[in-house]
């Protein structure tokens, strides 16, 4: 049986000094999540409601109305007042989209990938994978996959997961076709694990650089902050990125930094970051490919 | 857990990508609509037989099955002070806001209860106790919606014609309907501008209200983020003004800012309101608006619309 291995060490002292395209110090890595609707509700067949919002869910065995309501503002408001953000600023991203949300809202999701921008699995639905069985999860998985292939017209190759189980990632290459998961946050730099024998690329992503942060505490109390923390992480990173260039994740989601007020962070963030030379916007499968063109040589991490 | 397939009785697309280009009176770019909760006097409290102290105050916390008079003193002062501050500064800037009014704080303060109407606000219903709609039965919850518009009938003169909860059951649209009378609800949070909803095939237009640009983020329980400076209120109607304005150039758009007296009330808080007040006034296009005046706009030149 697969145990999900830990690693202290990683690429060490010797951190390694890679190239990016162009000669860019750092690659931006602009996720917007896609779930609002596939979050937990009694309507979906769930015990309790979806516990995370803007500080005032309820508890209990029931519906919560209001809750549910600010998420619907994500995909009916904030996906195309974000979507108009990126148009405008030029940059491409990568969508963490759960199936079922997206299976809802198929004009949104046809507007991602007519935009140019990456959709990759971020589950059937919103919700911890350790509370599925391994049956279950497998099920998932697939069907996951499936509806990403449907609307994309391609192979679903990325993977980021609401909460991993012990399962996840032996699942991920039992399955088969995904270049790359992001089911960690251990590094500045993408790296490959051995999972079952098999070879995998790890891009991780960021929890700090996250909106979610809107929402629990301690967190981004005004939407300035969540600017201030994206242009400190993108300061220390370019500058380390002079002599060896790195990578940066920033997580969004529609219900709330599609909100008015907290979309101008993002867009000043992405403005800010492109008065700099050598800034790389990628999406992650750029990313992957130009890592597992350029980097396959890099040794693989137990974990 | 199951695999489901689409549920219903959500709406996650609403107007979509064809974003409706609606107008608003004189031309206005964005409706501001302003609202104060009074719910000072009808929170939890074992004095009113509940078996809790009511959990949201100004930062220390009762214990479970006795009074907690710090935290009742807390909401007093909103009642006390901090209504009769905000009343006041919406008289300097001329803005006439819409008070989702309990009907228990209207009856333990008939000298506030009064004043908001005679100054020219919208009186709405919002629940006679100040509790959560979902934990009653639906006989209860109709006996507080019931009980609520007496007392806004009473203090006002008039019936509400619009409602909040503090928070929303299944059922609460449709009882709505049912005892009659109301043109809009704002237990909506889906959009921007205002929609309708359906219960049991009847439509009820929803006006939006906002869990972000609201001084309850001053108030939020501990795990959660807030307002940890008074000018985070400030910046958030500012950043929220500033964009749907831009946006109102194209697609006008409705704004809405949420008070309560016993926060933004004290005086550390309480000039925010009115610096943006000040703000938002410097602008060509603006339209305060109370929410009945919005809907009434609506619910003339939109019927049909979402």
């Amino acid at each position: 049986m697969y145990v999900v291995k830990r690693d202290f060490v990683g690429y060490g002292q010797d951190y390694p000094k890679i190239e990016w395209p162009n000669g860019a110090r750092i690659a931006v890595s602009l996720v917007v999540n896609f779930e609002e609707g596939s979050e937990k509700t009694p309507l979906n067949g769930d015990e309790y409601p979806e516990a995370s919002g803007d500080g005032f869910t309820v508890r209990g065995r029931r519906r919560d109305v209001r809750n549910e309501s600010a998420f619907d503002y994500g995909t009916r408001r904030g996906f195309w007042r974000l979507m108009g953000i990126f148009d405008k600023q030029e940059v491409k991203i990568t969508v963490f989209g759960c199936a079922m949300a997206l299976e809802m809202n198929r004009d949104a999701a046809q507007t991602i990938v007519d935009a140019g921008h990456e959709i990759i699995s971020h589950g059937y639905r919103w919700i911890p994978h350790y509370e599925l069985s391994r049956e279950e999860e497998r099920e998932h998985i697939r069907r996951a996959a499936d509806v990403i292939e449907d609307i994309t017209g391609s192979t679903c190759l990325g993977w980021f997961s609401r909460n991993p189980s012990d399962s996840t990632r032996e699942l991920l290459v039992e399955h088969g076709g995904f270049l790359y998961e992001c089911d960690s946050m251990a590094d500045d730099l993408p790296y490959f694990i051995d999972v079952l024998g098999k070879r995998v690329l790890v891009i991780p992503y960021s929890l700090e650089l996250n909106d979610g942060r809107f929402g629990r505490a301690p967190g981004y109390s005004e939407p300035r902050d969540f600017f201030l923390r994206l242009k400190e992480a993108f300061d220390c990173l370019y500058e380390e990125g002079e002599t060896h260039p790195k990578m940066m994740s920033v997580g969004l989601h529609l219900r709330t930094v599609g909100r008015p007020a907290r979309a101008t962070p993002v867009e000043e963030f992405i403005e800010y970051a492109k008065s700099h030379p050598d800034v790389w916007f990628a999406r992650r499968i750029d990313i992957s490919r130009w890592w597992l063109d350029n980097y396959s040589h890099l040794p693989t991490q137990p974990g | 857990m199951s695999m489901v397939e689409h549920p219903a009785g959500r709406n996650l697309t609403g107007y979509g990508r064809d974003y409706p280009r609606i107008e608003w009176p004189d031309g206005a770019r964005i409706a501001v609509s302003v609202t104060v909760q009074f719910q000072e006097g009808a929170e939890r409290t074992p004095l009113e037989g509940d078996p809790d102290p009511e959990p949201a105050t100004e930062g220390i916390f009762g214990e479970p099955g006795r009074r907690d008079y710090f935290v009742e003193s807390f909401w007093e002062y909103g009642s006390r002070r901090g209504i009769w501050r905000i009343l006041d500064t919406l008289d300097r800037y001329g803005v006439k806001a819409t008070f989702f009014c309990c009907g228990m704080a209207l009856e333990r303060n008939p000298q506030a209860a009064a004043e908001i109407a005679a100054r020219g606000h919208e009186a709405a219903g919002h629940g006679h106790r100040y509790i959560e709609l979902h934990d009653l039965t639906e006989q209860e919850e109709a006996e507080q919606i019931r009980q609520c518009v007496e007392a806004v009938q009473a203090a006002a003169g008039e019936r509400p014609v619009g409602w909040l909860s503090r928070a929303p059951s299944e059922q609460t649209l449709r009882l709505l309907l049912d005892e009659g009378g109301f043109i809009y609800h704002s237990d909506a949070y889906g959009d921007d501008i205002p929609y309708f909803d359906l219960a049991a095939g009847r439509k009820l237009l929803a006006v939006p209200y906002t869990l972000e640009v609201t001084d309850a983020k001053f108030w939020t329980l501990p795990t959660f983020a807030g307002f940890t400076q008074p000018d985070h209120f400030f910046n958030v109607m500012k950043g929220t003004f500033d964009r749907l304005y831009a946006e109102g150039a194209e697609h006008p758009q409705m704004m809405s800012v949420g008070l309560h007296p016993r926060i933004s009330g004290r005086p550390s808080r309480a000039r925010q309101l009115g610096k943006f007040l000040e703000y938002a006034r410097g602008f060509e296009g603006v339209w305060f608006a109370r929410r009945a005046d919005i809907a009434r706009w609506w619910l003339r030149r939109y019927p049909e619309l979402g």
